[in-house]
């Protein structure tokens, strides 16, 4: 019963710290995997298998910013197809890409649980609502000025 | 002791059975794809669906406890539409790979479409691309588009090989089956999953292209590989084995290790040996059995039985040993052992022959240091050890009943060509003293004959 | 009746000093004065239902939990709020979070859990800091812990983050997401009240499900039972988002009128336009047309008689102007994308209906693909280890269906 107490305790602590090395690298390399399966006693293809089921988790490094935009229906329905259009047009990359000076990174997510404030998007985990152009403008421009 | 009616029919199962384990024990087949007797269940598939009287929706039989007074019926028209449904859903990204497939006449997703569908697709969009023929382990091919995501693989891994080799990565319909990153399939079970395999994604590399499967003969037989003795089916064609497979004889095991499983390879090499042949002036010349009698005169002939001494081999039969020990007043054990000595707690043993146990009940000892005599007959092949205690000694003829050149010790004067075990009836006793009988499966070829066959013929 | 937004408009009511001040954690007094047994009974005759989407009885489903467990219950907080539309839970998170843990002990001492972990999706991390920022603070003042108020019973809450997967709002998928498996839901039997959370009892409750227990359990089942209507009593959290003047999260009185809450509580149809539908309970529901909205209220029970249900609450209003077919792309694609891919017809189906959306809205489909895609509906739902494939099911049909005209003038 112990035994399988302290497997379960360590099995379950696999997200959280997955989470911990992307927080703390940026993306989760095999390098990683190989550690946490050593650490957690898990079997590499499971932890593998866990990293890659899950949208938050990277395989692969991204920009300084990540940029989610939801593409969802409310945000749909508020116009977030113009908002992406725009956000396309200003960065010059599309969903998935990465801009050449690694500043910025652009996905495309399923819905943030923000709808009230359709069209929105999310930059660096903040929720920023009610998007317009102008506001678009801002957050881009006050990113570019903080690196 | 719950009882239930399945399609009418009557049925005992055991407390806390499945329905589809109930109904299959009976004779009457649910189609399923990723239920498997030795694994855990994972009721993905939907192909098992069930009615159930009384309840409104279909029921997976697989995961469904057979209870007391149960009326299940398995060919309603809502389960025919369930099951042609989950074949389309099945078919619309799978590749028409039929013709160049090695599961073709063993592919359940073939076998199912055919009996319980025959519809023709209605998928008009592109299929999804996945790696294809992927190496994904020493003996093991992957095509991530025949997969139809199961994951039998991957609980035979886990559960019975206990070494988790194989994973699901990504979700929905981009999910394929993969090894961690600089990983492979590379347990010492790895072609179980082959075996468990519904249709052609895991195939064995070292079958692959090399017959049709509806030209594959199969015959039972018992695994020589080690003391376990799996019980196997002997997949052959034309006198030429292709692979072996799992038997189920309700008392062995279910799978088979890799080693034993590839170990019918060594029985026909391309050094095999098909016509005797005998020594002269230090060239070994074929020829044909009665040719070779003024030589085994010779050789043998005219020698009191106290001189001929035998060696018989683990790796013959018990009735090959029992010829033996008619034949040869003086009878020894070769160690012929092959390496490595892998064993687990699985189902391999250190003893990598069929039947020592067999030897050790008749009290045959290995030879002796001080072995001597006029003549030496050794059935099969010698080990290093033995071949010291046997060379240089003032032996006036050498006899020896052998499958292959790689077994021929040099000293060797007169080689017949022996049997294998797939050409030949017997029986192995394993390390617990089962005893299990194995059949001829082929016709030798040339001039080969049994052990017993030979020992007649040289008398 | 103001029961869950009562904190919504205060400063600081996230914080201990600030709920506090408004009979935060009072229902504990009552609480330990009855028996675990006796709690699950005034949740049922509460009336209670599960505010995640299914709206099952919340004390029947607390009341399967066997009694005398030898090892731990657990209680799983199910705040992995998903569904496209719904943004209510996020708001208790964020605006009243000593509220749910008031509710997560409520919930624990009736089921008998020591442990109760709170899975909050990992897009939520302000909701996330706020949360763990209050439950810090409960545990400082003994509101978790050992030995609550001094009580034999002790609380332990852990959080943990999904990491970007709708599908881990499904009961059983949070629960394989917890215990650090790939999210797939679970095949039933055995149920997570028998076997769950690491083989053991589980129950998993939806934010405002636990939200809504503090008032019961302080004023008894009554009060709470009269409020809305007699199947579906209490209130609830709607967020309205789409073509309305005023999105937001709005708690009303179960029974009221769809129509009323739009003219009085989101503002109106915005821009002067007419309504064209309304999905009422997030995008896995059937959508309503406008003439279906006049004659249907925010309750179980209606919402069921009008072939749709109330679901999480995530109303979702769209206006004449909208393309009722990209409409219907936007969430197949949302489908597709999300669906976990554990059983075939959920896996394959949601991509085939993806495609066939995309060839539809790229203009290259025909009338004979709204069939299809009717059929493959049919084909995915009730045939799933989940609900999954019955969620894509139902926008495809009532979208093809109600709509018809509108697609077949797309189709070549």
């Amino acid at each position: 019963m112990n035994d399988n107490i302290e497997k379960n305790i360590k099995r379950a602590s696999l997200l959280s710290l997955l989470w911990k090395i992307q927080n703390e690298s940026g993306f989760i390399s095999d390098e990683d995997i190989k550690k946490v399966s050593v650490s957690l006693e898990i079997p590499e293809s499971e932890v593998y298998g866990v990293v890659t089921f899950y949208g938050m988790l990277t395989r692969r490094k991204l920009g300084k910013n990540l940029i989610c935009l939801c593409s969802n229906i409310c945000c749909w329905l508020r116009g977030s197809g113009d908002i992406l259009n725009y956000l396309k047009a200003r960065l010059g990359i599309g969903p998935g890409e990465t801009t050449k000076d690694g500043l910025f990174t652009l996905f495309t997510v399923e819905c943030l649980g923000a709808c009230g404030g359709a069209p929105m998007m999310m930059v660096n985990g903040e929720y920023f609502e009610n998007l317009d152009y102008n506001k678009i403008d801002d957050i881009i421009n006050g990113l570019k000025c903080r690196s | 002791m719950p009882k239930l009616k399945i399609d009418g029919i009557e049925i005992e199962a055991k407390e806390g059975t499945t329905v589809l384990r109930a109904a299959l024990d009976n004779g009457i087949f649910i189609p399923h794809f990723c239920w498997q007797t030795l694994l855990s269940i994972s009721g993905n598939c939907r192909m098992c669906a069930v009615q159930v009287e009384g309840l409104p929706k279909l029921e997976m039989s697989c995961n469904l406890i057979a209870a007391d007074g149960m009326i299940i019926t398995t060919d309603t028209e809502e389960v025919r539409k369930t099951r042609r449904s989950v074949l389309e859903f099945l078919l619309i990204n799978h590749p028409l790979d039929c013709p160049i497939c090695d599961q073709a006449g063993e592919c359940l997703l073939q076998d199912y479409h055919f009996k319980y569908s025959g519809a023709k697709s209605r998928f008009k969009e592109k299929k999804i691309k996945k790696s294809k023929a992927v190496n994904i382990g020493p003996h093991v091919k992957l095509d991530g588009e025949r997969c139809i995501l199961c994951s039998r693989c991957v609980r035979f891994c886990s559960e019975i090989a206990k070494e988790s080799d194989l994973a699901i990565a990504e979700r929905g319909d981009s999910s394929f089956i993969t090894t961690a990153p600089g990983r492979r399939l590379d347990n010492p079970y790895s072609l179980n999953t082959v075996d468990l395999c519904p249709v052609g994604a895991l195939t064995s590399s070292d079958f692959r292209f090399q017959k049709r499967v509806w030209f594959l003969k199969s015959s039972p037989s018992i695994c020589p590989h080690c003391s376990t003795g799996c019980p196997i089916w002997i997949d052959h064609a034309d006198g030429t084995i292709y692979r072996l497979r799992p038997r189920d004889d309700k008392t062995g095991n279910l799978f088979l290790c890799d080693e034993g499983r590839l170990s019918y390879k060594k029985w026909q090499s391309f050094k095999r040996i098909y016509f005797p042949k005998v020594k002269i002036w230090d060239d070994f010349k074929e020829m044909k059995t009665d040719e070779t009698f003024t030589y085994i005169q010779s050789a043998v002939g005219g020698y009191a039985k106290s001189e001929i001494a035998g060696i018989i081999s683990p790796r013959c039969s018990c009735e090959e040993i029992d010829a033996a020990r008619s034949y040869f007043d003086v009878l020894f054990r070769s160690t012929i052992q092959e390496t490595p000595f892998s064993e687990d707690t699985i189902i391999r043993r250190a003893d990598k022959t069929p039947n020592n146990f067999y030897l050790d009940r008749l009290n045959i000892k290995p030879i002796p240091d001080n072995i001597k005599g006029s003549v030496l007959i050794v059935i099969d092949a010698l080990s290093n050890d033995d071949l010291l205690k046997v060379t240089n000694l003032e032996w006036k003829g050498i006899l020896q009943i052998t499958h292959d050149d790689e077994c021929v010790f040099p000293g060797a004067d007169i080689v017949l060509p022996r049997a294998t075990w797939a050409e030949s009836d017997g029986t192995f006793i394993n390390y617990s003293g089962k005893r299990q009988k194995f059949y001829k499966a082929m016709e030798p070829k040339g001039e080969v004959r049994g052990t017993e066959a030979w020992l007649r013929l040289i008398k | 009746m103001q029961i869950l937004t009562q904190n919504f408009n205060i400063m600081n009511a996230n914080r201990l000093s600030a709920y506090l001040g408004r009979d935060g954690y009072k229902s504990l007094g009552r609480l330990f004065s009855l028996r675990p047994e006796d709690v699950i009974e005034e949740v049922k005759k509460s009336g209670l239902r599960g505010r995640g989407g299914a709206g099952f009885p919340t004390g029947t489903k607390w009341g399967f939990v066997p009694k005398n467990s030898d090892g731990p219950v657990y209680l799983c907080v199910n705040a992995d709020e998903g569904e496209p539309g719904t943004f209510k839970d996020r708001m208790l998170l964020e605006r009243d979070p000593h509220k749910l843990i008031e509710g997560t002990i409520i919930a624990s001492y009736a089921i008998g859990a020591k442990t109760a972990y709170v899975y909050i999706r990992g897009e939520y991390a302000k909701p996330c800091k706020i949360l763990s920022a209050a439950i810090a603070e409960a545990y400082e003042n003994n509101f978790l812990g050992k030995n609550i108020l001094g009580k034999d019973f002790g609380l332990d809450i852990v959080v943990q983050r999904g990491a970007g997967a709708y599908i881990c709002g499904e009961e059983t998928s949070l629960i394989s997401s917890l215990e650090g498996l790939r999210g797939y839901p679970k095949i039933k039997p055995p149920f997570p009240a028998i076997k769950g959370l690491f083989g053991r009892p589980t129950v998993v409750n939806n934010v405002e499900t636990l939200s809504s227990l503090p008032f019961i359990v302080l004023n008894g089942w009554e009060p709470y039972s009269k409020i809305g209507t007699k199947k579906s009593p209490g209130t609830k959290l709607i967020s309205v988002a789409g073509h309305v003047n005023k999105p937001g999260v709005y708690e009303i009185d179960m029974g009221l009128s769809l129509i009323s809450f739009i003219e009085k509580y989101a503002g109106g149809v915005w821009k002067n336009r007419r309504l064209k539908a309304i999905i009422p309970g997030g995008s896995s529901f059937p959508v309503l047309s406008a003439e279906e909205c006049a004659n249907v209220n925010l309750d179980y029970e209606s919402m069921i008689s009008a072939g749709t249900m109330l679901g999480s609450g995530g109303m979702i209003v769209m206006d004449e102007t909208t393309d009722m077919v990209a409409c219907l792309k936007v969430l197949t694609d949302f489908y597709h994308h999300e669906s976990c891919g554990q059983c075939s017809p959920c896996r394959e189906g949601s991509g085939w209906a993806k495609k066939i959306m995309d060839r539809i809205v790229a203009g290259l489909g025909t009338k004979k693909d709204l069939d299809l895609l009717l059929d493959i509906a049919d084909n995915m739902a009730g045939k799933t280890v989940c609900v999954f494939a019955d969620a894509l099911a139902m926008p495809i049909k009532s979208f093809i269906t109600k709509f018809r005209a509108e697609f077949e003038s797309r189709c070549l």
